[in-house]
């Protein structure tokens, strides 16, 4: 059993390395682009580190943290994401998050633009693009709180 | 220095064990759902508390955004993945053995599927 200084000193290093790494699993402005089933074949990998300094509270490259980059630098319409915590990044992060430095690692699988050679994941019931009334409804009403705040 | 070693010992145990925390975004089998990108409005926002067992091995509940997309009926989504404070409190008065995380899942309804649609 820890003593009770120790286990001060060990609790408070977890909360301070535990930091606030926060990553998104996003699409670049102005893009359509579809996400794919866990089983659909891609023909793009990209598998990218995600460094955090502060212990998690910024990250080194905003851009590091947004699946949206990768989206963009390959050109994908097609994409499924995943952002995972790995055994090497604990190891890694076990040396650098010490010190301050965290890592994770941010996966995007898809495809780019259909070719005539290529044929990209087709979904058996494809849905409309939304035009629901409700979230139209409140899609105007956030615009206009938001507009209301500006001025 | 002994304190100073079981101390370190201890955080490097918890740091190197951090594995095996995933959080993917998919679509369910047979929709179509497009990716918001982070500055498009959500009219569907859902934070969840992901928990897993030593530090990580151990994966006792993981958000599926995948289901969520199809329980809601969401035709746009985007995620995001956070490690919070209470995340890190959670953990500390567990004694370090339940490792929470949050993932919050926003996005738009499909035609049909929206609020007022389900009343």
């Amino acid at each position: 059993m820890l003593s009770g200084s120790i286990k001060t000193i060990a609790l408070s290093s977890i909360l301070f390395l535990s930091g606030c790494g926060t990553i998104y699993l996003n699409a670049p402005p102005d893009s359509d682009v579809r996400a794919l089933p866990k089983d659909a074949p891609t023909t793009v990998r990209v598998e990218k580190k995600v460094w955090f300094k502060w212990w998690g509270k910024y990250p080194m490259n905003e851009a590091d943290v947004n699946a949206a980059t990768i989206i963009e630098e390959e050109g994908l319409t097609e994409a499924r994401i995943r952002m995972t915590n790995t055994l090497a990044d604990g190891i890694v992060t076990a040396v650098t998050g010490i010190v301050g430095f965290p890592r994770r690692t941010l996966i995007v699988e898809g495809n780019r633009k259909q070719t005539a050679a290529h044929t990209s994941y087709e979904p058996e019931a494809v849905q409309t693009e939304y035009d629901s009334a409700a979230t139209k409804t409140f899609l105007a009403r956030q615009h206009d709180q938001s507009n209301g705040q500006g001025e | 220095m002994r304190a100073f070693i079981a101390a370190a010992s201890v955080i490097l145990l918890a740091l190197t064990l951090t594995g095996c925390f995933t959080t993917d975004l998919t679509a369910p089998r047979g929709k179509s759902v497009r990716i918001l990108s982070q500055n498009e409005p959500a009219a569907f926002r859902d934070e969840h508390k992901d928990f897993y067992l030593l530090y990580g091995v151990l994966p006792i509940w993981r958000t599926k955004p995948e289901e969520i997309i199809e329980r809601e009926g969401l035709a746009e989504v985007r995620v995001q993945t956070e490690d919070t404070v209470s995340d890190a409190v959670i953990n500390v008065l567990t004694g370090l053995i339940v490792f929470p995380q949050t993932v919050v899942v926003e996005g738009n309804y499909a035609p049909g599927h929206g609020p007022a649609d389900k009343q």
